[in-house]
Formats: structure tokens, sequence, C-alpha cells
């Protein structure tokens, strides 16, 4: 066994890992995957293969529009179903564990790199935002991506896990909702009621390098952005941001996967 | 590269005890608080920083010896002015109202608008030498200016401590210098700084925190754009790698209805040409922002709690004179402002959490003051 071995992780069906559709509270998770990114970090070769995922927006409907989304807790998945962390590359848009993809607008950033030990995977999987953990430390002592101002809200509800702004007109941004704190600048001591983190997983021989396509479309499917309001909080209350959170696989009721995100249809890997 | 720099700076600080040349600026930033940038070829210190002072409270620097920096920007106002447009030395007036002095150290472009002005450096030979409008109008009168300074014993003092070896005075060190005072302006020590960051729960009354409340919440939407530790999105500090638009039409304007501001300041639109920034500038700091007044780019409206209407109609109707034109239906307002209701109490309450973000002593703190008695 090689030192990189370490950070694989049991098979998603063994009870040391939840069950991907009710795999939150995610500190636990989270805690693990970073103890494994170090370990990983730690032992694994710089000659380790590359992992590259080029992230490409579509959209037959939109011209101007700019999206923004943080991809955390990066694994590769194999036949047997363990996962292993992709210790991601270090520059400006990611960090160890998260990384933040920026399609449209003024900067781009459509790529996310990092390593991971050699092997034959069959499926990426990551976490659509920041898990609870990461989510509501002091933007102060952040680095980037997570000090990037217009993808944080406060203390209490944390980031934007996507931010889509639509030309000038209409806005989705997503991200926890029910959080418990003392005031908006109070990290609360409690996983928020409704996460929202989606759960992604996109199946594919050798996926560690290729092209992931962000359907715009889809995920703005039945919605007019000319006529409807924002959805950036209260999505449960409203049937378009109701529907945009399905798109992702999310549950708005719950803020949780329904179906362990099967469902979504934003993400899929190119042809 | 941390590490490495700081076991050099141990071990030059080891051999160099007494040699006095190092950097030794002691900021004034809270434990907590990051550093803002510094560019590598001026770095701070604090003789920089006191030379720098000095240039900018003495009127001496302006070509006809009428005006100071701090003649705009007066440190009771937070490095800002009461008049609605700035006024020249000579007596231009500049369309714009004069921006506080505060954290601009931070600032990832500066000015109103300016997406291509990146340092203080920069910056600072606009006001200096530029002729439209005319601000301290040094053009034309170099050698006479810098003669002012040169003839001086007290700055040839202050510049031998804090340009050792470096020949004559010249402009790049006045402008090096009045960076460097520039950049020690910063302001942590607000209530709100207790109450957030310092987690002091008493230091906010339930009024003010009320308004805290609103001020970050998706009804009221003032954070989108002033958010972040310097409440402006336009803000970064010695570890931010990525920043993100910042230049926003608020709906002020409307000209004759075609989406248009007043000609003589269109805000981005003048200097990229794209019609969609027409009226657009950049979100500024709300720190000290109470002491500020009046406000927006043109000071054309009063106070704070006339600023909070305007945003809770979503823009402003102008119905009299040469503006005429409804800036609530500009078509290049940011989507962000679209009005909301406001009750009396919450009203109250923004106000008094936008008071909250006042730093006493950074108006008071004597590093930050004229240097010279009776002024100059």
């Amino acid at each position: 066994m090689t030192g990189c071995e370490i950070s694989k992780s049991a098979p998603a069906t063994q009870p040391s890992i939840p069950s991907r559709d009710t795999w939150y509270p995610p500190s636990r998770i989270n805690t693990w995957l970073v103890a494994a990114a170090v370990l990983a970090l730690a032992s694994c070769h710089p000659s380790d293969p590359p992992v590259r995922l080029e992230f490409e927006a579509q959209s037959a409907l939109m011209a101007d529009y700019s999206m923004w989304f943080f991809v955390s807790d990066l694994a590769v998945v194999d036949a047997d179903g363990y996962a292993t962390a992709v210790v991601l590359d270090d520059n400006p848009w990611q960090d160890g564990t998260t990384a933040m993809v920026a399609l449209g607008g003024q900067r781009e950033n459509p790529v996310v790199s990092g390593r991971v030990v050699n092997g034959h995977y069959e499926a990426i999987e990551f976490v659509l935002g920041i898990p609870f953990d990461r989510n509501h430390g002091n933007p102060l002592r952040t680095q980037s991506p997570l000090n990037i101002p217009s993808m944080f809200w406060t203390w209490q509800s944390g980031y934007k896990f996507v931010r889509l702004d639509v030309g000038n007109e209409w806005s989705f941004h997503l991200g926890s909702t029910g959080c418990v704190s003392a005031s908006m600048v109070r990290p609360p001591g409690e996983p928020c009621n409704e996460p929202n983190l989606a759960r992604i997983r996109l199946t594919r021989n050798a996926p560690e390098v290729g092209t992931v396509v962000v359907d715009l479309d889809a995920l703005l499917a039945n919605i007019d952005t000319a006529v409807e309001d924002n959805c950036m909080a209260a999505y449960a209350g409203r049937d378009a941001c109701r529907g945009l959170l399905a798109n992702f696989g999310l549950d708005a009721e719950t803020g949780r996967c329904r179906d362990g995100c099967e469902g979504q249809t934003v993400f899929r890997f190119a042809q | 590269m941390n590490l490495r720099s700081s076991a050099t700076c141990v071990f030059l600080a080891l051999v160099c005890v007494g040699c006095g040349t190092h950097e030794d600026y002691a900021w004034n930033i809270p434990e907590g608080f990051p550093r803002p940038p510094v560019p590598e070829r001026n770095p701070m210190t604090t003789a920089k920083v006191d030379l720098g002072r000095h240039f900018f409270y003495d009127k001496r620097l302006s070509g006809n010896g009428q005006q100071a920096c701090a003649t705009c920007h007066q440190p009771e106002h937070a490095f800002s002015e009461p008049g609605a447009r700035a006024v020249g030395s000579t007596g231009g007036i500049n369309p714009r109202n004069t921006l506080a002095l505060v954290n601009v150290a931070y600032n990832d472009t500066l000015m109103w608008v300016h997406p291509g002005l990146r340092t203080i450096e920069q910056q600072l030979l606009i006001p200096m030498f530029g002729d439209n409008p005319v601000e301290l109008g040094i053009a034309g009168r170099e050698e006479e200016v810098l003669a002012r300074f040169r003839d001086d014993p007290l700055y040839q003092e202050l510049y031998d401590d804090a340009f050792p070896r470096e020949g004559m005075l010249g402009f790049t060190h006045i402008v090096d210098a009045l960076a460097c005072f520039v950049r020690s302006l910063v302001s942590f020590e607000s209530p709100f700084d207790k109450y957030a960051y310092a987690a002091q729960d008493d230091a906010l009354d339930v009024v003010a925190l009320n308004g805290l409340q609103h001020f970050f919440s998706e009804k009221f939407e003032c954070h989108h754009c002033h958010g972040g530790f310097n409440f402006t999105q336009s803000s970064t500090h010695d570890s931010v790698a990525i920043l993100d638009n910042a230049f926003h039409n608020t709906g002020l304007y409307n000209v004759g209805g075609k989406d248009a501001y007043p000609r003589e300041d269109q805000g981005l639109y003048d200097l990229t040409g794209e019609p969609s920034d027409r009226g657009k500038f950049r979100a500024p700091t709300l720190r000290n922002v109470a002491l500020t007044a009046p406000y927006m780019h043109d000071g054309s409206l009063p106070d704070l709690g006339a600023v909070l209407d305007f945003y809770a109609a979503g823009g402003r109707n102008v119905e009299v004179g040469e503006y005429v034109g409804d800036g609530r239906v500009n078509a290049y307002k940011s989507q962000f402002v679209r009005g909301f209701d406001m009750t009396a109490t919450e009203r109250t309450e923004l106000l008094a959490f936008l008071h909250a973000l006042t730093d006493p002593t950074f108006v008071a703190r004597p590093e930050y003051r004229s240097p010279f008695i009776g002024g100059r």
C-alpha cells in the first residue's frame, strides 16, 4: 500500500460515511475529507496524475449573464464506490478543498485543477457550495477564494454558493437559509435548517479530466427572468425558487438533496 | 514565502539593531484585521508617514499657496468636507463631492470611478497636477513649489529622515510620502467593530443592533454593494486576489428620460463609452459615513435620512430644473436598487446603525491631525 491510499474513503454505502441523501451534517464528512486532503497532500507525490475539470456554461437563451459558484470537496469515485479526495492546486481561485468557478461576466475562471492518486475512476463528486464548518468563519481571516466580498453574505448566512446574475434584471443567489445566531454578524452554532448544499455526482469513464457543461437553460427552465422576482432567500416560499433548487437536485422545503440530488439537470459531462 | 521573509526579517533585525534603515511603521490595525496591500517600491516607514502628514496639511503644496490637501479632506469630517462639491485652489468647481479618506489603503480602485487607478501614488497625480478641474494646481509651477520645501529647514530634516541619501527632494518623494500618510489613515474601532469583530455584545444598543439586522437583510439589500469588512465591494487586502465589478448606477438621475446622467459627469460611461456604464460610480465605504455629509457622487443628498429615503424609493424622480427625469426607471440602474417599504422605526434603527460605524478614535488620533499649530 502506498502512502496515498490512506486518503481513500470507505465506500459510500458503509455506515461510517452518511448515505448520499442524508449526508448532512457536513461537519462529519468535511472534517474527514479535509483530513484526507491533508493526508493526501502530505503523502502524495507531485507527479500524481492531474485532475482538470473545465466548466462550460451553455445557454441558447441568454447572452448577458455571470455565473459564479463554489465547488468543494471534489472527489473521484472508483467502481467499488470508494471516493478519493482530489487535492486542489494552489492558486487564487482555489484553496486545498474549495474552488470558485466564474463563467460569463468580466472575470472568468472555468477550470478546477488538482491531483489525485493514480487509479481507475468512474465518477466525480463535489459539493456545490461551502460546507457548514467552513461557511461561517471570520471573514477577516479567510484566504482566497473565500474572501471575495461579493460572494459572502454575512457571518450568519455564510457564502453565496451560486451567484447567477442575468443582465441587469434578475439574480439567483443560492446559500444556506434558516441559520440561527444572535445576529447577522455572529456565526450559527448549529448547522442551518436548510443547508442547500447540493452534492453533484457525474459519471463517466476516466472522469478526472474533462469538460463539464453547466446548462443554464436547464437551470432556468420555467423561469421568465424578465418577469420573475429575484431568488435570494426564502426559496421554499415561491414556486420559481423551488424550481431552481430542484434543478440542482435540492428540495427547497428541507434544504437537502432529494434522492441524493440524482435529479439535478444543470451539470453533465460534455460528450 | 511569508515564512522565509519573516525569517529574513528576524535575521536582519538581529544583525541590524541600531542600523535604523529597516521598515518600522506600526499600523493602527487591531488584532485580527488584515493589512492592506502596500506597493513594494514604497514601503511604509514612520518617517515617510510623518513627512507626508506635513505635506498633506501644508498649503504651500498648491501652486498659488491657497490650498492644502486638508482644505477639502478635513479630518473632523473623516477627511471629507461639508460642501456638496469640491472647489479647487483657483476657484474651479469639481463636479464631484469630496470622498472621505477612510481605509483608502484597502481600496481596489480609487476616486468615484476610475477602474484603472490602482495605487494612491497614481491617484495623487490627479489632484496635484490635474487641470480639469484644477485642484492643487501645481502644473506649470513645479520648481516654485519644490523650492518652498527644499529651502525650509523643517522639511530638510523630515526629508533626510524619510529618504536618506536620495539627493534633492523631488515630486516622487512628495507623492510617496503623501501616499504613506493617506495609507496610514485606517479606521477599525467603531462600535460596530467592537460588536462584530471583538465580540463585545454590549457595544451596540438594541436600536443599532436592529439596524444592523436590517442592513444585512435581503429586504433592504444594503450589503450587496456595501459589503465586506469595509462596507464596499471595491475593497481588498493583502490576501485578496479576486474582486468583482463594483460600479453601480443607483437611479439618481434619468435626464430627459433618456437613461442619462448630467452631461458633466456620467460616471464610468465617460471612461468607457459603453451606454450601459452611464451613471455608474464606485460604492464608497460606509465607515464614518455619519461624518461625511452630503452624499452621493455629486453631494446632491444632504443627509443620511435623505439617502435612506432615496433607496426606499428605488431612486430619485427629479421634477424640476435642467435634470428633470425619473431616475427610478433608469434602464441602467442596479437591480439591487428596487425600493423597499420602510417604517419610521426601521428608518430610525438603520440611522442608528450607520452612526455606529463612526470610529471616534479615527477623528481624534493626533498623528492624523495637522502637525502645524494654528494651521499653515
